[in-house]
C-alpha cells in the first residue's frame, strides 16, 4: 500500500526528537495566544512566523502547522469558559458551550470540544494523506492558464462563501491583488508602485501586512471596544469526563461534524469558519432526543459538532495548498508565505521533489493533534490562568512580539513603518465593514496569478481564448461564474446571509 | 502584455466595484445601513506610534542623525507608549510589564535565536 509507504515515512520524519519538540512548542504557543480572545489564527501565525526563520523547512513548518491548531483547539477554550470567541471559527461554539459552563458543565463542553476535534483531526489527517497523491496527478495536467483559471475559481470561492459584502469581498480581493504586484516585475525588470523607494522594489513583505492588518487591526478594534463584563468559569470546572449521556449524544455529531468539515475544508474559501456554521446549522435541523436540552441553552451536541467540522476544515484545507500550490483561505495563504521564506515552493512538485517535507508534514498533523488533547484536558486549569490576566498587560506584549519579528524579518526598520501604515488600515478596514482575509489570500495570489497569465497568453500569442478553449480551464471558469451567479440570485442570497446569523 | 497590462486591468476593475460599491452607499436605502461609528483615535494613535517609536529607537534615522538607542530603550518606549492605549494606565504596572518583556525578549531574541539585534545604545557599546 503506497499510503502506508508514505505514512511511515512520514511518522520516520516527524518522530525524530527535534520535530516532535518543535511541534510541542508550535502548539503550546498556538494554545497560549489562541487561548487570548481576540487573536486569531492568522495573527497568531502572523507573530509567531519569525520564530521559525531559523528553522529547518520541515521542523518550520512542522511548528506553523501546531501553532494553527493549537490557535483553534485555544479558541474554543476561550468561547466555552468566556463567551468571547478566540477566533471566528468558535463563534459558534460560544452559543451552547459558555451555556454549558453556565450550568457547571464547562468540564464536559471542553471534553466534547477536544475529543471531537481529535476525532476530526485524525479522520483529516487520513484523507489529506489519501487524497494528496491523485489531485497531485491531476495537478500536473494543469498548464498556466488552467492555473490562471483554478486561482479565479479559488478568489471567487472565497467570497462566495465568507459572510459580509459580496462587492467589497471582491473589491479587496482585487486590492490584495494589486498589492502583491508592488515591486519589481519579474519578466521587465521594471519597478511597479515603488514611489522611488528602495525597499519597496522588493515588494511589500506579507509578514508586514499581516501582522499590521490582522495583529494591529484586531488589538486597536479590541480596544476601541468599551470594556465588557466578563465572567470567567475558572473555579466550576470540575468533572471533566462527559457522562455516557453525553458520549451518546455526542457521538453522531462529532460524526456529522467531521464529515461535513472534512468536505467544506477542501472548497476554496471553505476551511474552518464556514464548516462550524455550517456544523451547527445542521445540528440544529436534527432532531433530538425527547428531553434533550435546547439548542442555545447548552446542548452538547452544539460544541461537539462544530468543534469537530472546524478542525477537519482546518485540516483538509491544507489539501489545495499541498497539491495544487493555491491557499484556500487566510491561514493558508501564510502557509505559503511560509514556504516561500523556507525556499520551498508550493505546488505538486512539493510531495515528489520533497517528499520527506510533504509526508512529515501531514504526519506532524495527527501528532500535533493527539499532543494537543494531551495539553488542553488536562492541563486545562493552566488556560484558564492565563484568560484571568488582564487585557492591559496582554496587548503592549502582542505590539512588542509584532514589531521584533517583522524587524527580524529583513533586519529593516522600514518593514515596522509599513506595519504600523497597516495596523491604521487593518482599523480602518474594520471601520468600514471591510473583511481583511480576502485581501490576504489576493495578496499572496497576486504575483502567481500575473505569472500565469502571462505564460497563458505567450503561448496562445495574445489569444484571450484560450481560457475558454481548453477544457479543464473553460470548466474551471464556468464553475466560478455558476458560483457568482448561484450567490446573487434573491433566494439564494437571503440563504446565505440567514447562515451567517448565529442564532 | 508590459508590466503595466495586469495592473491596468486590476485598476479598473477595482474602480468599477468602487464606484458601485459607493452609490449603494450613497443612495440606496438599506435596512441595516448604519453609519461608520465614531472613529476611536485614541489606540490607533498610541499603537501606532508606539509602533514608530520602537523603530526609531531600535534601528535609528541615519537620514535625520537620530542614533540607534537599541532594543532595551526601544522595549521600554514602546511598552509606556501602547499602554496609553488602554482605558487604565498605571505606570508602574507598565514598568514592571516592560522589565518583564526586556528580560523575556533578550532571552528569546538574543540568547536563544541568536537574533542580530543592538541591544544597549550605539554610544554605550561604541
Amino acid at each position: 500500500m503506497d499510503l502506508i509507504a508514505n505514512l511511515s515515512l512520514g511518522f520516520g520524519v516527524a518522530f525524530t526528537p527535534i520535530n516532535l519538540l518543535y511541534a510541542l512548542i508550535g502548539c503550546l504557543l498556538g494554545t497560549l495566544i489562541g487561548v487570548l480572545p481576540g487573536i486569531g489564527p492568522v495573527a497568531t501565525i502572523a507573530m509567531l512566523l519569525p520564530a521559525t526563520y531559523a528553522l529547518p523547512p520541515v521542523s518550520a513548518l512542522i511548528m506553523l502547522a501546531g501553532i494553527y491548531y493549537g490557535a483553534q483547539y485555544g479558541g474554543s477554550t476561550t468561547a466555552i469558559l468566556v463567551n468571547l470567541p478566540g477566533e471566528s471559527s468558535s463563534i459558534v461554539t460560544c452559543i451552547d458551550g459558555y451555556q454549558m459552563a453556565r450550568q457547571g458543565r464547562a468540564g464536559p463542553a471542553l471534553a466534547a470540544a477536544g475529543l471531537g476535534s481529535f476525532f476530526a483531526g485524525c479522520v483529516g489527517t487520513l484523507i489529506l494523506a489519501a487524497f494528496a497523491p491523485p489531485l497531485t496527478e491531476l495537478a500536473f495536467q494543469f498548464g498556466p492558464a488552467e492555473y490562471f483559471s483554478l486561482m479565479i475559481l479559488g478568489l471567487i470561492g472565497a467570497v462566495v462563501l465568507a459572510s459580509g459584502s459580496l462587492l467589497k469581498a471582491i473589491a479587496m480581493i482585487i486590492l490584495g491583488l494589486l498589492m502583491g504586484l508592488v515591486g519589481t516585475d519579474v519578466n521587465s525588470g521594471v519597478a511597479r508602485y515603488s514611489f522611488n523607494i528602495p525597499e519597496l522594489t522588493d515588494g511589500i513583505g506579507f509578514v508586514a501586512v499581516a501582522m499590521g492588518v490582522f495583529g494591529y487591526g484586531e488589538i486597536i478594534s479590541n480596544l476601541a471596544l468599551p470594556e465588557e463584563h466578563r465572567e470567567v468559569f475558572t473555579a466550576k470546572v470540575q468533572g471533566l469526563w462527559p457522562t455516557k449521556q453525553d458520549f451518546k449524544d455526542m457521538t453522531p455529531a462529532v460524526l456529522r461534524g467531521t464529515f461535513l468539515g472534512s468536505a467544506l475544508g477542501i472548497l476554496p474559501g471553505g476551511g474552518a469558519l464556514l464548516a462550524s456554521f455550517a456544523a451547527y446549522a445542521l445540528e440544529k435541523k436534527i432532531k433530538g432526543k425527547p428531553g434533550e436540552v435546547q439548542f442555545g441553552k447548552g446542548n452538547i451536541r452544539g460544541v461537539a459538532g462544530p468543534e469537530s467540522a472546524n478542525n477537519a476544515g482546518a485540516q483538509t484545507s491544507f489539501i489545495p495548498l499541498l497539491t495544487l500550490g493555491i491557499p484556500p483561505n487566510a491561514v493558508m495563504a501564510l502557509m505559503v508565505g511560509a514556504m516561500t521564506i523556507h525556499n520551498v515552493q508550493p505546488g505538486p512538485q512539493v510531495m515528489s521533489s520533497n517528499p520527506e517535507l510533504f509526508w512529515g508534514l501531514i504526519a506532524s498533523m495527527w501528532i500535533g493533534n493527539a499532543m494537543l488533547i494531551v495539553l488542553n484536558l488536562p492541563l486545562i486549569g493552566i488556560w484558564i490562568k492565563l484568560l484571568t490576566v488582564p487585557y492591559r498587560w496582554l496587548f503592549p506584549a502582542i505590539v512588542l512580539f509584532c514589531a521584533i519579528g517583522v524587524y527580524t524579518t529583513n533586519n529593516s526598520t522600514f518593514d515596522i513603518w509599513l506595519v504600523a501604515g497597516f495596523g491604521f488600515i487593518g482599523y480602518a478596514f474594520n471601520k468600514l465593514g471591510m473583511e481583511p482575509s480576502p485581501m490576504m489570500l489576493g495578496f499572496i495570489l497576486g504575483p502567481m496569478m500575473e505569472e500565469n497569465l502571462r505564460r497563458a497568453l505567450l503561448l496562445s500569442r495574445g489569444d484571450w481564448s484560450v481560457f475558454v478553449t481548453r477544457g479543464l480551464s473553460a470548466g474551471l471558469l464556468l464553475a466560478a461564474g455558476a458560483m457568482l451567479v448561484i450567490v446573487l440570485l434573491p433566494s439564494i442570497r437571503a440563504k446565505r446571509e440567514e447562515a451567517f446569523v448565529e442564532d | 502584455m508590459g508590466p503595466g497590462y495586469f495592473p491596468l486591468m486590476l485598476g479598473v476593475l477595482l474602480a468599477l466595484l468602487g464606484a458601485v460599491i459607493t452609490f449603494k452607499a450613497m443612495v440606496v436605502e438599506t435596512e441595516d445601513g448604519e453609519k461608520v461609528g465614531k472613529w476611536i483615535w485614541r489606540p490607533v494613535g498610541y499603537i501606532v506610534a508606539a509602533n514608530i517609536a520602537f523603530g526609531v529607537l531600535l534601528g535609528g534615522l541615519p537620514s535625520l542623525g537620530v542614533p540607534a538607542m537599541g532594543m532595551v530603550i526601544a522595549i521600554y518606549a514602546l511598552a509606556l507608549i501602547a499602554a496609553k492605549a488602554g482605558t487604565e494606565f498605571k505606570l508602574k504596572e507598565v514598568l514592571i510589564l516592560a522589565t518583564i518583556l526586556v528580560a523575556g525578549s533578550y532571552v528569546t531574541f538574543i540568547m536563544l535565536l541568536k537574533l542580530q539585534i543592538q541591544v544597549w545604545p550605539a554610544f554605550i557599546t561604541g
